[in-house]
Formats: C-alpha cells, structure tokens, sequence
C-alpha cells in the first residue's frame, strides 16, 4: 500500500499501554491473578498508513486492536485518536469518535447479524448516528454495496445467503458507511478461502487509495503482512519486540524471535524449501499469566542458547531501543549478534527478496 | 453403494494393487444426500506407493477432505460412496464396519485439524494413549502405561513421564496435535491421513509438527497423505502433489513440477494470487468469482467461469485428466474422449507419473522454464 | 467429535435443505400434523360458538343431568345446561387465559432476564437473587396465594400465574443474552456506537429466542393447565362462566354420571397434548435457522 512519510502526523498514538484480565476468584490474594495480555506497549499509527501488528496467538495484538477502538478499557496507559485521549471522551464524543474509527473481523460468518437483511446491516451504522433520510441511506447502501463490489439485489437477502469473501465485503461495506478515518482489521481473510483472499486484499488496499484511509491490520500470515502493510510491529507475549518498516523487517530481522517467525513461514516454492534454513523455536509460548521474567522470549531464544545463556537475558527486560542509522526499534539484549548471525543469512537467503 | 466399476479399473495402470502400490483409488465419487445432493467428490482416481509423500490441495468445498475420510469410509451416515478403494490388496469398499475398525488405526492413521475436538475431554491423554497401544498390541496394563509415555516422549512432549497424568486440556494446542499424532502413528499404519493438521496451529508451531511428521513417517516408511489449503505447507514436505477443484483432480505432478511449470490455470491462479514472504506484488493477481457451489454443479469444466484461459470447449465439456502434450493438442485437433483415451490410457495419479492436467488449455510455461513442454 | 472438516460439508447440507422459514414449520411427522389439525379444530370451534352451540347458560331443568342425546350432543349438566355449548365458551375462556398467560409472564420475564444478563456485574446479581426468591416458591402455591388475595376473577388468574411463572422465563433469557452479547456481531455493533438499549433490543435479544420459542410454545398448554386448576380450585373463574377446571369442578360432584366430567377433561386433554405434539415443528425450525 501507499508509501507513508514518517513525518505523517499520528492518528493514534498508544502510550505504556496496560491490559491485564482477573483470573480466578479466590478470597486469597495470590489466588487472583492476571493474564497480562498486553504489558506496557507504544507505538503510534500515522495518518495513511498500515500499520501491521504480528504475531502468535497470545501474544495481545487482538487485545491491543480492540483497546484502541475502545472496545474494552485499559488497565494502564494512555490511548489517544486525533490527539483525544481515548479514557476521557464518552457518550456523545465518543458516538462521534467512533464514527472515525470501525473494525473489520476475522469471522464474518460471525461478524454480521444473522437476523438481519444486507440493507438493514450496512445501513445499521446510518441509524444510529441518525445520517439522512431513508431514501438517502437506500441510496448510499446501494452505493456502498457498489463500492465493495456486491450486486445490488444482495441489499434484500440475509447474510447465509453470501459466501465468506461476500460476507467479508458486506462487512466492509458497513465499515465504510460513516467514511471512517481508521480501519482496524483483525484477520481480514484468514477465515476465507485462499482463492478469495486476494480480492478481499485489493478490495482494501483500492478503498484506502480512494478514500485515505489508516489500516491497523493484524495477522499471524506473514507473507499477508508484507504485502500490504508500511511498518510491523512484532508482538511477543504482551510485548512489541521489533517494530521497523516493513521491508526493512522483511530483508534485516533483527529481533531472534522476529528471525524465527520468518524462518517458519512456509514458501509456496519448492526451491525455496528446499534451500532455506528452518529455526524450529522449541515448546510453547510460555502462559500470559505468568510470563518469564527478564526478556519474555528468553526461554525459547536460539540466540541466547548460541550466546551460552547470558544472565542479562533472564535478569533484565530489554527495552524497545531506536535501530541505529535506521528507522523503527527493537527490543533485544544482543541485536548486533543478530544481525552478524548465520542463521539470519541462511534464513535471509530465500526470504530478503527476488527482485 | 459399494459397487466395483470394473472398466474404470482397467488401463494402463493395471488392476489395483497387481504393481505393488499401497493404496489404489478408482473412480471414488461422494455424495452427500439432501434435497439438492452436495456432490463432494466426483470421480477420483489416484496410486499411491510405500513410502511417499503425496499432498492432496484443495480449497474448501472442493471435496479433498471428504475424499481423503472416504477412504476408510469415515463419513456420516447420509454419504453416498461410489468406486473403488484399494489398501495393500484389500478392497476397502467391500470390508464391514467391524473389519474396517481394526483397518483404521492399524492401517491406516489419522490426523485431523483440530486437536481440541480429536481427543476426549474427559480422559487424560495417557489414558487414551493407553488405550490405543494396548488396542492394537496385546500388552498389559503397566506396560501399555509406560509405551505410551514413551509414544509421548518420541513426539517430542517435554517430562512425557509426568504429563500422561494430563488432560488434555492441560496441553497446549501443539501438544496436543503431538499428542494425536503419537496415537496415529503407534500402531505403525502404512498410511497416514493428515488432514489440515497445522491449519489450527501457530507458525512456530506449524514448523515444529510439520518436521514431526516429516521425521516420523520417513522413520518408519509410512506413506502420508496431506490434505491442506496452503500451498506453502506441500511445497517442504510433499514429493507429489494432487489438486482438486470442485470434486475432483484437475493436475497432478511431482511437486516441483506443480510449482515450477503448473498445467492448469487453476494451480497458476492460485499460485499467484498468494502474497509471498520472500517478495511484495505490486497487485495480487486475484481469481475472480467464487469456488463452485458442490450442489449446483453446471456442465462443462467447473472452473470455466472463473478461467482467463477459457475456449469453447470448457463450457460444455468438461476436460478429463490428459497427459500434457495430450491436453495442448486436445481441443485444437478436435479429439474427442475416445481418441483422447487412446492416445492416453486412462491416466491416473501415480508415482512417477506423467504431469496431469484436467484442461482444454493448459497454461504454457514462462520462457525461463525451458523444456518443461514434452516431459512425461 | 472428530469430524472438524465434515461439519462444514454438513452445515452445506443443512442450509441447502432449509429453503424458507415457512418451509421448515410445515408439519413433517403424523403427531405433528395431529397436533396442528387439532389446535385448528378447536379453536374454529371455540370461535365459531354462537354458530355451532346453544346459549351455555340456558337452564333446562325437564333434562338435568341427561346422557348424550341429539338434542345435547354431550349432554347437559345438574341444571340442565348444553354440555357442548359449555365446552366451547369454557375453551374461550381457557385458550384465553392460556395466551395471556404467556404473554404477561414472557414480556416481564423476558425484560428483566435481558436487562439483568445485559448489565451483568453486581446489577445481574441482585436480579438474579430475586428470582431465585421466586423459584424457591412452587408456582402453583405462589398462583393460589396471589390468587386469593386479589379475589376470583379471570383478570386476576392470568396476574397470579404470570406472577409465579415470569422468573422462569427472567432465568432462561438472561442465559442466553449472556451468551450473544459475546458474539463479535454485538461487538461490531458497539462499535459502530450503538447505545446499550439499542444494543440489546434490536441486536442481542432477536437472537436469543432460540431455546425460548420451543419452551414457550409448550407453555401454553401448560398455562391452560394452570388456569384451570386455579379454577378447579375455585381460585379462577368465578362460577356461572363456563371454563374447563370449572366444569371439572362441579362435575366432581356427580361422579355417577361420567359425560359430566369426561367432556371438560377430555377437552384439555386434547388440546393441551395437540399443543405438545405440534411443539416438535418449532423446536426443528428453531434448529435450522442457521445459527452462524
């Protein structure tokens, strides 16, 4: 998508963002516990662009996505959209917000109300914020519908009449209804077949050209987020580990865990498979609830195991750190090992590029 | 139901299971009974020898799962089968419920795509692991116990001594697909059906259990049959690929073949409609329209009004599996089904085959894939 | 069970099987047929009462207590009154109460259980607490108590079962709300910056009467049952009015002569079981309204 200036003014600035959720209700104290699902993340979205947030799940890029959209409060820090702080507004300026702002799901067989005609869905958003007459939102659902390229009979049928692709686009349509500013999209096609993924893709990426949209898109496809973001944040367990400009990411990783995600990415290729260099991250991610101290990726990092296991690992968390003579931040003990590393070049042979 | 179709047997290929290869399929059509019949799979023909590993990719709907469960007769009650199932010499088909009992498990494993819903909620997985050992091998309690903590420790679950006592859903969603895949594999089957099994997984974890079936079936020499959506899982762990589109195969090659010099427009489209971690398209090719509607199939070649390739030929024809040079002179030269049948045989899916494709047109090759015209 | 990628297949079949709403509410079964012609009958009959029946409370005291006959097809009563006539305005009076019933109980039951599921917290726990005050009564002691108090009459029947029955209905609704308010279509929703009462009348609730509609339909029979052991009792309908549970009432008093009492009770029992066999159409239509 569009190539954004970094001097872009921020649409949403997201400060020492905190979301923790109660476990348990003992009456003791150290039976209630957290899942800290987002600990302490920044970062801020500029004005055009699309900003991916990437990672395993678990890791709090949903969390994150439905905070900035207020649709569930932070524990701690601070969210802003066009400089407002998201945890000062409510009732009519936060009606008002939220016509700048509209989510797309992942799972538009769950997404749309079954109960509900396409008409009356893509209007839905008209209604509420009490925009025109009834002609006129008929006018601008049929032009909506035009616009995200459904026919124009799909107004009267329900939605288990459409496919995924088409109830993906009946979703998106209701996302534009108030010709918002912001679009969060939370898996956008990885509910849908793969040979329909494509038109959902440019369908977004044509709408953001015409109507100047922001795109937060999270996914766990890397290959997805390449294609259409400008900058990536990599989230681990509640943390952003690596956020730089996309191809920046793509051609020099230099987060371990950053390296490993594009390690395991399948290539539909078969000459790539079989050169490339597979890092197989051992076990699981560790549980949110209780998060390794120190780096949180410490317990599964191959760099550290290749660094015999220095304690800073495990005794300090790195902070998100300015990449030197570069854009963007990462948040590791040992970048410069990274980049020196063997296995970054091996995996980097098939991935940096085929220009 | 379970009728032989004797001439579809016939051909170039032999009668199934006279050339020694492990599973031999003809003709196999599902149809899912309902006031308009959901016709699944329709007339699929394909070998497989020991030890391969051969994926089978589809999108959904397009009848690669319900043709993959088929084979063991694995589907509800209201599925119609039709064709010819042949496993190490035994006709599949023709066994009762009870004989295809010992023969799935024993025979035949199978990996499904959502461990959550594969294991009993209420056993722990050591109890069900038990259970499969002590199945299929007549050990008793205590050893049966421990075989399986072993089963657990070679699929690579950390403390496997301590985590049998588990349930499963103590387990994370990767161990748990180990898990599953332990209980698919102990009694040794000459067959393995993975069925989407990373789909529901994370990449990292994608990785992990993808080298867990690459190096458990090599160990053993177990055929695998991977069912998936996402070429990207085929093209490391598969030597031979199958493409299905809307019930049946429409191109079948070596995998590199597939990927390099794809025969059907289908395979190209969606080939290039992927966007790829190693490059940024400027645009991605899309593939207009939707997949076909398996209850509603219309004559004529199923992927015709989503084809950019298409001639006349496809709207009312629709193409049988040809080798290539076949197909590239088929519709131009005018031969009709029986000349094609000469020139051919009857091709089936095999190993070491030809490049197949199911196509009036077949999409020539880019310039820089020299010699990719008259192989097979 | 093991059947992750079959199920799809399945929901394909299902949804090409339902074609219209109407379709699947088309009896399927004999019983079901049954039912519906049943309920049919009686309630043309029961309106069509003046055109089919004499005056219910015209005495005839030359034939009191008369067996069946051509003149008073199921014969008359101890003063002399049409049995036939009897039943059909009683069953007004019934299926009336029956409906009301429902109505009154479902739309107090069905507010408070939504607004209680919907808020959540500690505004659902106080609610629920009360509910559960009401459940730990049985309903009918409840009815009888409420029913006594404010005195005989129809208007108050129906107040004094709806009265013992609404947390019923308050428990079952607040179970489901709880579960679609989670659904990601209510999140869109809210997003879109729908209030909370929009939010739950207009998205939330009509797709949470899934379970309810079966129960609900159940119900009437069992309403009609209720409304006639109040008057039974002698805590319903005040006497001259026919009504079922009254008939059986007085009926009780001349055991000797079976077509008294066989008529009403077999009236309710005709209706009200032809109310449960033709339940089995709304539960099926319930279960393929594609829930997704």
């Amino acid at each position: 998508m569009s190539a954004v200036s970094r001097d872009a003014p921020a649409l949403v600035e997201v400060e020492h963002l905190r979301v923790w959720f109660p476990t348990g209700r003992g009456p003791s104290a150290e039976r209630r516990g957290h899942i800290k699902a987002v600990d302490g993340v920044s970062f801020t979205v500029r004005q055009g662009e699309t900003l991916g947030l990437v990672g395993e799940s678990g890791c709090g890029k949903t969390t994150t996505a439905r905070a900035i959209l207020k649709l569930l409060e932070p524990t701690e820090g601070r969210i802003a959209f066009d400089g407002v702080d998201l945890s000062t507004v409510s009732g009519r300026e936060l009606r008002l917000l939220r016509r700048r702002m509209q989510p797309v799901f992942q799972d538009p067989f769950a997404s749309l109300n079954p109960k509900r005609t396409v008409a009356r869905i893509v209007a839905e958003p008209l209604v509420i914020h009490r925009q025109g007459t009834r002609a006129e939102r008929r006018d601008r659902v049929s032009e909506l519908l035009d616009t995200v390229g459904l026919p124009p009979d799909a107004a009267g049928r329900y939605p288990h009449a459409f496919s995924g692709g088409q109830r993906q686009r009946i979703a998106i349509a209701r996302a534009m209804a108030l010709r918002p500013d912001l679009i969060v999209a939370d898996e956008p096609v990885s509910s849908l077949d793969v040979s329909i993924r494509a038109q959902i893709l440019n369908l977004m990426s044509d709408l953001q050209q015409e109507f100047r949209l922001t795109y937060v898109v999270i996914a766990h496809d890397l290959a997805l987020v390449r294609q259409v973001t400008d900058r990536v944040a990599v989230m681990y367990l509640g943390n952003i580990v690596e956020l730089r400009p996309t191809e920046d990411l793509y051609r020099e990783p230099l987060h371990p865990y950053t390296v490993a995600l594009l390690s395991s990415a399948p290539i539909p290729d078969t000459g790539a498979e079989a050169t490339r260099r597979r890092i197989v991250l051992e076990g699981d991610v560790p549980s949110p609830a209780d998060p390794p101290a120190g780096c949180r990726f410490h317990t599964r990092c191959w760099l550290r195991r290749k660094l015999d296991n220095p304690d800073i690992c495990s005794g300090e968390t790195p902070p998100l750190t300015p990449v030197e003579g570069g854009e963007g931040a990462v948040a590791c003990h040992f970048p410069d090992e990274v980049e020196s590393s063997s296995e970054r070049r091996e995996t980097l042979v098939t991935i940096a590029g085929r220009e | 139901m379970k009728s032989l179709s004797a001439e579809t047997t016939a051909g170039p290929a032999g009668p199934p299971g006279a050339d020694g290869h492990l599973l031999s399929v003809r003709d196999l059509r599902v149809t899912f009974r309902a006031k308009r019949p959901v016709r699944a799979v329709n007339g699929v023909s394909y070998d497989l020898a020991a030890g391969e590993h051969v994926g089978l990719v589809g999108e959904s709907g397009s009848g690669k799962s319900a043709g993959a469960l088929a084979l063991v007769r694995l589907l509800p009650d209201y599925a119609e089968l039709d064709g010819s199932v042949t496993l190490a010499g035994a006709d599949l088909m023709s066994l009762s419920e009870r004989e295809l009992r010992s023969i799935r498990g024993d025979e035949v494993g199978i990996v499904y795509q959502d461990p959550f819903s594969s294991l009993n909620p209420v056993l722990t997985v050591g109890k069900q692991l038990t259970e499969v050992v002590r199945k299929h091998r007549s050990v008793g309690a205590r050893a049966g116990r421990k075989e399986a903590a072993r089963l657990l420790e070679t699929v690579g679950v950390p403390n496997a001594e301590e985590r049998i006592a588990d349930y499963p859903h103590q387990f994370s969603g990767g161990m748990r697909q180990r898990a599953v895949i332990a209980m698919a594999v102990s009694p040794r089957p000459a067959l393995l059906i993975a069925d989407e099994p990373t789909t529901a997984l994370d990449v990292t974890v994608q990785a992990q259990i993808l080298e867990l079936l690459q190096q458990l079936t090599s160990e053993h020499g177990t055929t695998m049959l991977l069912i998936t959506h996402d070429l990207g899982v085929v093209a490391g762990v598969t030597q031979r690929l199958m493409v299905m589109y809307a019930g049946r195969i429409v191109e079948a090659s070596s995998t590199e073949d597939v990927f390099a010099r794809p025969a059907h427009p289908y395979t190209v489209a969606l080939h290039r409609s992927l966007p790829r971690i190693d490059t940024r398209q400027e645009r991605l090719v899309t593939i207009e329209g939707q997949p076909p509607d398996p209850s509603h199939l219309v004559e004529g070649c199923p992927f015709a009004p989503r084809c950019p390739s298409r001639i006349d030929r496809c709207a009312v024809e629709n193409p049988p599996l040809m080798t290539l040079p076949t197909a590239r002179r088929a519709a131009a030269a005018g031969w009709e089904p029986l000349a094609i049948r000469e020139r051919d045989g009857n091709p089936v899916p095999g190993p070491a085959g030809p490049h197949l494709t199911a196509c009036w047109n077949p999409p020539v090759p880019e310039a820089s894939s020299t010699g990719a015209g008259g192989n097979g | 069970m093991t059947w992750g990628r079959v199920r799809r297949l399945e929901e394909a079949v299902a949804s090409t099987r339902l074609t219209t709403a109407l379709e699947s509410l088309r009896p399927r079964t004999f019983l079901e047929f049954y039912g519906l012609a049943v309920i049919a009958l009686v309630v043309g009959a029961v309106v069509a009462a003046p055109l089919i029946a004499p005056d219910p409370l015209a005495q005839d005291l030359t034939a009191q207590l008369a067996g069946p006959s051509v003149d008073h097809w199921l014969g008359t009563d101890n003063l002399g009154r049409d049995l036939w006539a009897r039943i059909l305005y009683g069953g007004r009076i019934s299926i009336v109460t029956g409906v009301f019933v429902l109505l009154t109980a479902g739309a107090v039951g069905i507010v408070y259980g939504a607004v209680s599921g919907y808020a959540g917290g500690i505004v659902d726990a106080v609610m629920m607490r009360i509910v559960d005050i009401f459940l730990s009564f049985p309903s009918i002691m409840l009815a009888l108590l409420i029913s006594a108090a404010l005195g005989p009459t129809t208007r108050n029947a129906i107040i004094a079962i709806a009265a013992a029955w609404w947390p019923v209905y308050a428990r079952l609704i607040r179970g489901q709300v709880i579960v679609v308010k989670e659904r990601e279509f209510v999140t869109a929703s809210r997003a879109l910056g729908a209030g909370p009462i929009r939010n739950l009348f207009l998205t939330v609730l009509p797709n949470s009467f899934g379970v309810m509609k079966t129960i609900f339909v159940l119900d009437i029979g069992y309403a009609i049952l209720a409304g006639s052991t109040l008057s039974f009792l002698g805590l319903g309908v005040s006497l001259p009015t026919p009504e079922w549970g009254v008939m059986i009432r007085e009926a009780l008093q001349y055991p000797t002569h079976w077509w008294f009492i066989l008529s009403p009770g077999l009236a309710l029992m005709l209706f009200v079981s032809a109310i449960n066999f033709a339940g089995g159409i709304v539960t099926r239509s319930v279960h393929e309204i594609p829930i997704r």
